[in-house]
């Protein structure tokens, strides 16, 4: 009987583990690339990335092991921009670290605007040494609303370089499988 | 179980992180919240349902 309850706690377990997992997966399919009219550019060390570089395959690259690498953007947006604000940031699982933010009244109503971001400022971010950096691909997503409407984007950056935590997540990867494996010896009784 | 599903808990849990960290490393996926919270929870479900399942002999 005892046996019996235990295979029905342990089946609820592994079925609301399941369901969870489901409901995670379903809004993977997200949309990228910039919704709401809004348009824009960077030119990072001499390339220009835009709201098509959007996927794994085609990422705005950062060449973060360079020192004094300047970001040169420029936006537009179609609409009323009075009273505008928004922000930048990278996507970590379900959170949002901030990479930059902005906003003011905007009485003039200027639509057009551009600027450069230091990615000297962006690495400093990082509460690590540059070369414990997680490289690799990651998403970014801004949103920029107005008096007359609101931008919603995604964009993919790859950090450029290579360092050691490539080859600990693989070794990590490999040790930990085996240990799974390992659980599906069967106890001594 | 008859198997040993603390340790396939763990391993699971842990296999789904560095699995996300490896996948984000070599640009095959961003740390979505499907790789940060997914992954983990699939791990987790396997290394229970190894415990589960045992097809292995004594250790």
């Amino acid at each position: 009987m005892k046996c019996h309850r235990a295979r029905l706690r342990n089946g609820k377990l592994v079925l609301i583990l399941g369901l969870m997992a489901s409901a995670l997966i379903l809004p993977a399919t997200a949309m990228a690339g910039i919704e709401g009219g809004c348009t824009g550019s960077v030119v990072i060390d001499g390339k220009t990335y835009g709201p098509n570089n959007d996927t794994i395959d085609n990422p705005i690259v950062v060449p973060i092991e360079k020192d004094g690498v300047v970001a040169l953007w420029e936006g537009e947006v179609p609409f009323d921009n009075r009273n505008h604000e928004g922000r930048l940031g990278m996507v970590i699982g379900p959170w949002t670290i901030s990479v930059a933010e902005w906003g003011d009244a905007n009485e003039a109503n200027v639509t057009a605007n551009s600027g450069s971001y230091s990615i000297d400022e962006f690495k400093s971010l990082f509460p690590v040494s540059e070369s414990l950096i997680p490289r690799g691909v990651y998403e970014l997503s801004g949103e920029h609303t107005a008096d007359g409407g609101r931008c919603t984007g995604t964009v993919m950056v790859k950090l450029e370089g290579g360092g050691i935590i490539p080859i600990v997540a693989v070794v990590g990867a490999g040790v930990t499988f085996l240990t799974m494996l390992s659980a599906g010896f069967r106890r001594q009784s | 179980m008859k198997g040993h599903p603390v340790l396939g808990f763990i391993s699971g849990l842990l296999f789904g992180l560095f699995l996300a960290l490896a996948l984000q490393q070599f640009g095959i996926m961003p740390l979505n919240t499907l790789s940060v919270i997914g992954f983990p929870i699939i791990g987790i479900i396997l290394g229970l349902g190894m415990a589960a399942w045992a097809p292995f002999g004594n250790r």
